[in-house]
């Protein structure tokens, strides 16, 4: 398969598929916890949370932010613990 | 180190951030609200993890047969194991809260051994399980007789346990379904074994790939209006696709 752009920019994209796979799971459960129980859902503002495109662009953007951040922190020597996974 | 080694393939590197996507899309019930749209888009996703193993599979057995056939393979095996393993056990103990109350806390001691060993606590974890055991297992079946046969067996296992599927809901059942253990998923892992295997001999053209698009589509729809007791995500076809673009 010959792809346009530099390998290393596609090396970045799999090791942030591996950080969203296992992020989505935990901003999932906390997503929900927060929708059924700290947000009050009578007020009809919030009911767009209940909404799955929200729930979904809310979850794929914030995984994105951490595996940037955690990939970001990954440069630096002390911090780089994906190192172990390649 | 050869050149089939040092050969990098970056499409699977984007299709494998895609299907991340798209996994969290099916997480999160993306689209629930118009039903019609969302039985598309359900068999869409459904295609995530199949490809998932197929690609890691095809992967790691690029490697081994790019090998002389004497020479020592057991480090890929250790390496590949060495990292899931690091991976598992992060995994393991970022999930504790939640598997604890999702699962523990109402598990009896047989369901709890089943799911540790074989299963999952939570959903996600089954995922890495699956690749150590079936990545073990093809290993010692990666000689072309045994990879056959186990081919031949991992695809009637599937189709045994795609029988009257029904996807449970239930924390504890999803936990202990089939669909969460290691060899409902093992015909995929054989699919992309196969191809490393037979690479060069079956490599599909544009002209193959629209057949068996079509193909899919016209599967697709019998599947959605549920002319058959037979459960077997049909999208799953396309896991031949990666493999089969130069």
């Amino acid at each position: 398969m010959k792809m346009k752009g530099s390998n290393s920019t596609f090396k970045y994209l799999r090791d942030m598929s591996i950080i969203l796979y296992m992020v989505q799971f935990i901003l999932i459960w906390l997503y929900d916890g927060a929708c059924n129980k700290w947000i009050e859902t009578d007020t009809v503002a919030y009911n767009i949370l209940q909404y799955s495109v929200t729930r979904f662009i809310v979850i794929t953007a914030v995984s994105i932010s951490i595996a940037w951040l955690i990939l970001t922190l990954e440069k630096r020597p002390r911090l780089s613990f994906l190192q172990y996974l390649h | 180190m050869n050149t089939a080694q040092k050969q990098y393939l970056p499409g699977l590197d984007l299709l494998k951030f895609i299907l991340a996507v798209l996994i969290i899309s099916a997480h999160c019930h993306f689209l629930n609200e118009f039903p019609a749209i969302q039985q598309w888009w359900s068999r869409l996703t459904s295609i995530a993890v199949p490809l998932f193993f197929g690609i890691s599979s095809f992967l790691f057995f690029r490697k081994i047969y790019s090998l002389p056939k004497d020479s020592n393979t057991s480090p890929i095996l250790i390496h590949s194991i060495k990292r899931l393993a690091i991976l598992f056990i992060c995994w393991y103990v970022l999930m504790i809260p939640m598997t604890y109350f999702r699962f523990y806390s109402v598990a009896t001691l047989k369901e709890t051994i089943y799911a540790i060993l074989f299963s999952c606590c939570f959903n996600g974890y089954w995922f890495i399980k699956a690749l150590i055991i079936n990545t073990t297992i093809l290993y010692f079946c990666r000689r072309t007789k045994a990879l056959i046969i186990c081919s031949f067996m991992a695809f009637l296992v599937y189709i045994y346990c795609s029988f009257n599927y029904i996807y449970h809901y239930n924390p504890l059942l999803e936990s202990l379904h089939p669909y969460y253990s290691f060899y409902y998923h093992t015909a995929y892992f054989c699919v992309g074994a196969l191809f490393a295997r037979f690479h060069d001999r079956f490599h599909f053209d544009k002209w193959h790939i629209g057949v068996l698009f079509v193909f899919w589509i016209i599967l697709n729809i019998f599947n959605n209006f549920n002319f058959f007791t037979l459960y077997i995500d049909y999208p799953h076809l396309l896991s031949f696709f990666p493999f089969s673009i130069k």
